[in-house]
């Protein structure tokens, strides 16, 4: 079985798998829950094919849509249909690529609607499609007489190191003032939420926006290494599920709480699962013979290591930075921020003909769902996209020497509102990357 | 055990204390609402109801004596009518919303051509058929298409003229008259519903009330003023995109639509002592600065409007005002989407997606 102990055994050693397997299990069926709700929703529409223009993400302006209904209702159903296929352990490997690819399209399609979970899945889906998680509890074992191979503990190692990546940098991005000094922003959130039965009592006071948002912290940088640890392992599982059902409860944060308590089983061991399973069914557990060991390609742990390089180096990338990112939100996105700004917007664009004179004022609602309006409207890469996108609307109307300007006014954490962008910035004259120079520093 | 004791009773203590103090949020927003339903929307549209069944009898009156004192009669009750409805519009929300009826009682602009087009048919108009015709031909807007001509002269002869033309303003006021019963009844009957929803989801009458507030004042700027201002054309002032310009009483309508802003915001309706708007709320939260900028706002609209006095000549003749006003329009809608949705946390969407 090849028990080492030790921190290099964490790398070295193999287990049976029912720990990937019950992960395998719970994503997939996770996932499968999600999209149909996403569909259910009405998000598809929404999200997809109410409008004419998407903000697409760097390097990937050119994914788009499907223009038919059918074939992104399609897509979206091929999509549940692999997720459930994961869970299932059929044919994994291939529904896991598919899953993998369908799920990123979808998500690249609309800046808009990013969410930090959404992001999390594609990262979760990826790493799933490089490791042997169906060798325990899927279908496709059930048809095989041999016994299966165990896996390297380094799979379940690397999704761990994962989630932990995500706790870790959620808790760091947590250590900022708003956050510490004024309860910022859940002063505001929890106050909107006296209503709740029991709780709602509480939440009026600005004691508890500072309660929560410390034990958030506290709870944010703890919780991977609690996981980790063999004795504090199951008070902090309790503790993953008391916190997100809490955060469930008091945020309309969707599916994010459900994935996290999910991504902590992987936390579990074998070795704790078939305990678990021998008291469970009375010394029926399964039974895990040894089997060979089978090593990690060496191009697999390379592709490991330059996916987790990435992962330092995303959350870490404002530090080149001296402002104030909650703020710009420069690099804010794949940074595990999660829950850290309350930001509202308010932009009209102007669309000035230099040799005419003539000025043509723009409501972003014009061309723009609810969602893409409020978004774009304190982030500066999507104001520039949207101005790109005014300026080929009004290329093609005949317009030839003209600049697009902005004003916005954007409310942060409970401050006043104020201009975020220059109000004589020709938004042309800037690139998606340059925009954040022109930022107007935050009145404190 | 002693200190078991003490334990136990400042636990006790604290959580009464708790319970008051949340209370006391949670019995304001309950406050507003009621105050806002009790003594705004609900006698507001039972206002407009009365006014739209004298504005039919008054069309049935002209219908039998079709002259100049009649129809001057009937055109100064559809600008009572229209007033009351701009403030109506506030209340846009929850059931009413849902139900659409504001369509059908006010569309603007109508369609001209096909109003026009509707009356040289032959066929024989009955109420079923004028109740069944799209919204953009019925209505105030194509009301006042009726009563106000370009050419002020042209009004009576055209329906001492045309019998079908004055049938279809009798007809079509009728329906006014009950969309405007159904409006009221559906007020009423969703009052206990809004002023219930105290939760802070998008359902919350405290969360749909902010909504309505920006959505009137985006709508002023948008259309009501932007367009006429030429903001869509490259600034080529058009006063025929002005609201209600036939009649002349642009600028009347705003003036309601934005004094209902106001009490809305306020709180302080016609025979309510309590007046508890959103500014006591506010300060209720610990937030006054906000709730004085938004006075200031407020006091700024006022201003600018009160020194316009034709809307359609000031267009074409004091742009720089309009454009004022507009900008005075602005700056209290950046104030209420941003600062006063962002302090008290609604949601300005309509649509409930995730986020985190």
């Amino acid at each position: 079985m090849g028990i080492e102990h030790g921190w290099r055994s964490q790398f070295t050693a193999t287990e049976p798998g029912i720990s990937l397997g019950i992960y395998r299990i719970t994503f997939g069926l996770l996932m499968c829950f999600s999209l149909g709700r996403f569909m259910y929703k009405g998000w598809i529409e929404s999200c997809y094919l109410e409008t004419k223009f998407h903000f697409t993400y760097q390097y990937f302006h050119w994914v788009k849509p499907l223009e038919s209904p059918v074939l992104m209702y399609g897509l979206v159903i091929v999509a549940m249909v692999s997720a459930l296929f994961i869970a299932l352990g059929i044919a994994y490997r291939f529904w896991i690529f598919t899953f993998f690819l369908l799920f990123t399209y979808l998500e690249l399609i609309e800046k808009s609607w990013y969410l930090n979970h959404y992001y999390f899945v594609a990262i979760i889906a990826f790493l799933l499609c490089w490791m042997p998680a169906d060798r325990r509890l899927s279908m496709s074992q059930l048809f095989k007489k041999t016994i299966p191979k165990h896996v390297p503990k380094l799979f379940s190692n690397i999704l761990k190191l994962q989630i932990s990546l995500v706790y870790f940098f959620a808790g760091l991005a947590k250590l900022n003032g708003d956050w510490l000094f004024q309860g910022m922003p859940l002063n505001i959130w929890l106050k909107a939420k006296v209503d709740i039965a029991w709780i709602g009592n509480y939440l009026a006071y600005d004691e508890m926006a500072y309660l929560f948002s410390y034990a958030g912290v506290l709870y944010d940088l703890s919780i991977p290494f609690l996981l980790w640890n063999r004795r504090s392992r199951p008070f902090a599982l309790v503790a993953v599920v008391v916190f997100h059902c809490m955060t469930a409860l008091l945020f309309n944060i969707g599916m994010f709480p459900w994935i996290m308590i999910v991504g902590s089983l992987i936390f579990v061991t074998d070795k704790e699962w078939q305990h678990l399973f021998s008291r469970l069914k009375e010394k029926a557990s399964p039974q895990y013979l040894p089997a060979p060991q089978q090593g990690v390609p060496h191009w697999l742990k390379a592709l490991f290591v330059i996916h987790f390089a990435i992962q330092l180096i995303l959350p870490n990338r404002h530090l080149l930075y001296s402002e104030n990112q909650l703020w710009t939100e420069r690099h804010y996105r794949f940074a595990w921020n999660v829950m850290l700004i309350e930001k509202t917007g308010h932009a009209i664009f102007k669309v000035k003909d230099h040799p005419s004179g003539k000025t043509w004022v723009v409501y972003p609602s014009t061309h723009l769902s609810t969602i893409q309006e409020k978004q774009m409207s304190f982030q500066a890469d999507m104001i520039w996209q949207y101005a790109q996108f005014l300026k080929s609307e009004y290329q093609a109307s005949g317009l030839i020497d003209f600049s697009v300007y902005v004003e916005d006014w954007v409310a942060f954490n409970g401050r006043p509102s104020q201009l975020y962008l220059p109000l004589d910035l020709d938004l042309l004259d800037t690139s998606e990357d340059s925009i954040y120079d022109f930022v107007t520093p935050l009145k404190q | 055990m002693n200190l078991r004791r003490c334990l136990l009773l400042i636990c006790v203590l604290s959580l009464l204390g708790c319970e008051m103090s949340e209370q006391q949020l949670f019995e304001q927003r309950s406050l507003q609402l009621k105050n806002l339903s009790d003594f705004g929307a609900v006698p507001l549209h039972d206002a407009f109801q009365k006014a739209c069944k004298q504005f039919s009898e008054q069309v049935n009156a002209f219908a039998e004596d079709t002259s100049q004192d009649k129809l001057n009669e009937v055109q100064q009750q559809w600008k009572v009518v229209g007033q009351l409805f701009k403030r109506c519009e506030l209340y846009d929300f929850g059931e009413v919303n849902s139900s659409f009826i504001h369509f059908r009682i006010h569309r603007w602009p109508t369609n001209e051509r096909r109003l026009e087009d509707s009356l040289q048919t032959t066929t024989t108009l009955t109420a079923e058929g004028v109740s069944n015709m799209g919204s953009a031909l019925l209505g105030l807007a194509a009301l006042e298409h009726l009563l106000f001509e370009k050419d002020p002269t042209q009004s009576l002869l055209q329906f001492q003229e045309n019998p079908r033309r004055l049938q279809f303003l009798v007809l079509s006021t009728e329906y006014l008259s009950i969309k405007a019963g159904e409006l009221n009844e559906i007020w009423k009957n969703y009052s206990p519903t809004f002023t219930d929803a105290l939760q802070s989801a998008i359902s919350g009458g405290q969360n749909q009330l902010t909504n309505s507030l920006i959505a009137y004042l985006e709508e002023t700027m948008k259309s009501r003023l932007g367009k006429a201002l030429g903001e869509s054309n490259g600034g080529l002032v058009d006063k025929t995109e002005l609201e209600a310009h036939r009649s002349g009483a642009s600028l009347d309508f705003l003036k309601s639509g934005f004094e209902e802003w106001k009490h809305c915001f306020n709180g302080d309706f016609e025979g309510n002592s309590d007046a508890y708007g959103f500014d006591d709320y506010l300060k209720a939260m610990g937030n006054q600065a906000l709730a004085d900028r938004i006075q200031i706002a407020i006091q700024e609209c006022d201003q600018a409007m009160a020194e316009l006095s034709v809307l359609q000549q000031d267009l074409e003749n004091d742009t720089e005002k309009v454009a004022n006003l507009k900008k005075a329009f602005h700056k209290l809608s950046v104030l209420t989407k941003n600062d006063l949705a962002g302090f008290i946390g609604v949601t300005v969407t309509a649509n409930d997606s995730d986020g985190d």
